[in-house]
């Protein structure tokens, strides 16, 4: 079982950073002083990925305000609308609201993106997630709307690949929060999203509930994997069928709805526990959820406990 | 405690501080702006003798020779008189002295500890605690602020306290999740959350609630914003609440807004000891949409405990005319079974809105509740 880990969700910005936003929303600060400093503390979560041998390192978004925002200022047909809860948390993110159907706007995403030589992977909401939070105002049917969000995220995935990103992590919350998702809707989507781009480039995350049951479509929505929330999921529901050949299992042991770090003991007897039960080729380790949901140190110390395990792994 | 009539209009949560209160407790010179704002409070609601010399220092610019302290009972009976003014039956004082309905709380209570700054929304944060050890209380809280309001009004008063539930949910739980052994899974999670929950029950909100009867206190809001985020946790909310109030002599009444009252109902009724629920229900009142459709949740299992009605929407700034408020009463009869059983408030407080929207709100609400009277009373 190879074992890899990476910072598979935002980070939270640190507290100069905070300091600093709050400053220039009080006019105390010019844009260019908070943008300096995002650029100095995405250098350090560099690198702490590099200090913790993480093989999928994503910068921490500390730019990015929630999952939508870049990509709806990015694109036409779309804005950023009311104040809504994220899931079961107290952090709010504004909706995406579609106006008409959205297209992106050339090259406009290329500020959000990383440094060259740090451009590994990126996280980008998975087609799911966005169109099921977005509120359709557009008059027609949701399914055209959701096709066109998908075509979307299709057209940012070929640009960020040219630009040399090498991997999509897809945040896909809803398909483990809801009770139900139709598979040949999910399957559409997906097949929309992928068209021409090798499966190995999508890693599909879920979080805030149970997304094992995901595992074995993997092949079929040609992604090349799937991270679960163990802090949702139940330890049987994935140790009690073999990880199809060739899938990814994503372990999301990092739980950012508690402060405490979790022991690296108790993670390495789970994954012993999954390597026997589900056989996986191949693990991702990483938060479960978004670690933006604490602060900067508390998320750090707790991302520490990935390399420890990663060091016990050999 | 004077008596309320039919359809008793009450506030329910904190109005914005006008800027003299903020700028002034910051020490320094009060803007114009600040000073106009005195001016025209002042016009409206004469809530301070003209002769005092604190009025005298703020409208000069000046608050730095005021004490805090004084300052903020000034505060207080500032957003006492504001409410009373707009003709409110049951008003506190638009929790002037009070900067947030977290942070305060938590402090006075042992075991936590704060971690830091977490997000809110966009890149706003606030700053958040871990309960690190055994829940405990230094002191119990808000009784000050308690008696100088007792002491202001010839009104009905009823203070608002944070509520258990809302505060175990607004901090991560470490001291209880660390005593469940091993791997934290789902059900580890839940078993240690409620033991966090309870314990502040138990440790902090009890205790509290007990002070301020003694104080005088006659009518207890809890509030339980966070009571909706989790849909399978309602049990939760109940317990924490049940556990909170055991032997406390008041009428006991709670406010949660914004939530999924499908998911909250009936199971909160199970909250034996909550004589009310202030809920929203303006936000949801839309046209093509019966807002207030939720409470037949009331109606269905024959409860007949009263309904704090949100009539106000208080994300919006267009003024709710007296008319539409009693359209809304009106509809909201036709689900209960006794108009006694309503009470008329906004969904929530105010403080989103200026001071000038809030108060031609609060003064409709109270004028289309005169009107409602006379239909239903």
């Amino acid at each position: 079982m190879q074992t890899e880990a990476g910072t598979t969700t935002f980070l939270p910005r640190p507290e100069e950073l905070v300091t600093a936003t709050r400053e220039l929303d009080r006019g105390r600060r010019s844009r260019e002083e908070v943008d300096k400093l995002v650029t100095k503390w995405t250098g350090e979560v560099y690198r702490v990925e590099d200090r913790l041998h993480f093989a999928w390192k994503t910068g921490g978004h500390l730019s990015w305000q929630d999952l939508f925002r870049p990509i709806i200022d990015s694109s036409d047909g779309m804005v950023a609308g009311a104040l809504t809860r994220w899931f079961e948390t107290n952090t709010f993110f504004r909706r995406p609201v579609i106006e008409d159907l959205p297209r992106l706007r050339a090259g406009a995403f290329a500020q959000h993106l990383p440094p060259p030589e740090q451009r590994l992977a990126l996280i980008l909401p998975g087609p799911w997630t966005f169109a099921g939070l977005a509120e359709n105002r557009t008059g027609k049917d949701l399914t055209e709307v959701a096709s066109a969000l998908t075509t979307l995220l299709h057209d940012l995935t070929l640009e960020l690949l040219q630009k040399g990103v090498q991997h999509i992590l897809l945040h896909e919350p809803l398909l483990a929060y809801a009770d139900e998702v139709p598979e040949a809707e999910l399957t559409q989507l997906y097949h929309s999203l992928t068209e021409g781009i090798a499966p190995e480039r999508f890693l599909i995350w879920t979080y805030f509930g149970d997304g094992s049951w995901l595992l074995p479509q993997a092949s079929k929505l040609r992604v090349s994997g799937v991270g679960v929330d163990l802090a949702e999921t139940p330890l049987s529901n994935l140790t009690r069928q073999p990880v199809p050949k060739g899938v990814t299992l994503g372990l999301g042991c990092i739980d950012s709805r508690t402060s405490l770090p979790e022991d690296p003991k108790d993670i390495q007897d789970v994954l012993q526990k999954i390597g026997e039960g589900a056989r996986p080729e191949r693990v991702l380790l990483g938060p479960s959820s978004p670690l933006d949901l604490l602060p900067w140190e508390t998320a750090v110390t707790k991302l520490s406990v990935l390399g420890e395990v990663l060091g016990r792994s050999g | 405690m004077s008596e309320v009539p039919l359809l008793p209009t009450q506030e329910v949560g904190s109005l914005r501080k006008p800027f003299w209160l903020v700028e002034g407790a910051r020490r320094g010179k009060l803007s114009d702006v600040a000073v106009d704002e005195l001016e025209g409070l002042l016009r409206r609601v004469p809530f301070a003798d003209a002769n005092d010399p604190r009025l005298k220092s703020l409208l000069e610019g000046n608050a730095s020779s005021i004490p805090v302290e004084s300052l903020r009972e000034l505060g207080s009976l500032f957003g006492l008189r504001f409410l009373e003014s707009a003709g409110l039956d049951i008003v506190y004082d638009g929790e002037m002295r009070r900067v947030e309905m977290y942070e305060y709380p938590i402090r006075q209570a042992t075991g936590f500890q704060f971690l830091g700054h977490v997000r809110s929304f966009d890149n706003k944060y606030y700053l958040k605690a871990a309960g690190v050890d055994a829940v405990g209380l230094r002191a119990p809280y808000h009784l000050e602020e308690l008696s100088f309001v007792e002491q202001q009004t010839q009104r009905v008063s009823k203070i608002p306290v944070t509520g258990a539930y809302t505060l175990a949910d607004w901090s991560w739980n470490e001291y209880y999740l660390r005593k469940q052994k091993g791997w934290k899974g789902p059900e580890q999670r839940r078993a240690a959350q409620r033991e966090f929950t309870i314990e502040i029950a138990r440790k902090v909100i009890r205790p509290t609630l007990k002070a301020l009867v003694e104080k005088g206190a006659k009518v207890i809001q809890i509030d339980e914003p966070a009571a909706g985020t989790h849909p399978e946790e309602t049990d939760l909310v109940v317990e924490s609440f049940n556990e909170s109030t055991v032997g406390i002599d008041a009428k006991l009444v709670m406010h949660i807004c914004f939530s999924d009252y499908n998911c909250l109902f009936p199971g909160m009724l199970e909250a034996k000891r909550c004589r009310q629920f202030l809920l929203e229900f303006a936000n949801r009142d839309v046209e093509g949409r019966d807002g207030y459709a939720d409470l037949a949740l009331f109606s269905d299992v024959n409860d007949g405990r009263e309904v704090g009605l949100g009539v106000l929407d208080i994300h919006r700034d267009n003024i709710e005319t007296p008319e539409k408020v009693e359209e809304r009463i009106l509809k909201a009869a036709r689900y209960l079974k006794d108009p006694s059983q309503i009470y008329v408030n906004p969904d929530c407080g105010l403080r989103t809105r200026t001071l000038d929207v809030a108060w031609q709100k609060l003064v409709n609400m109270v004028r289309g509740t005169e009107l409602a009277r006379k239909k239903l009373g």
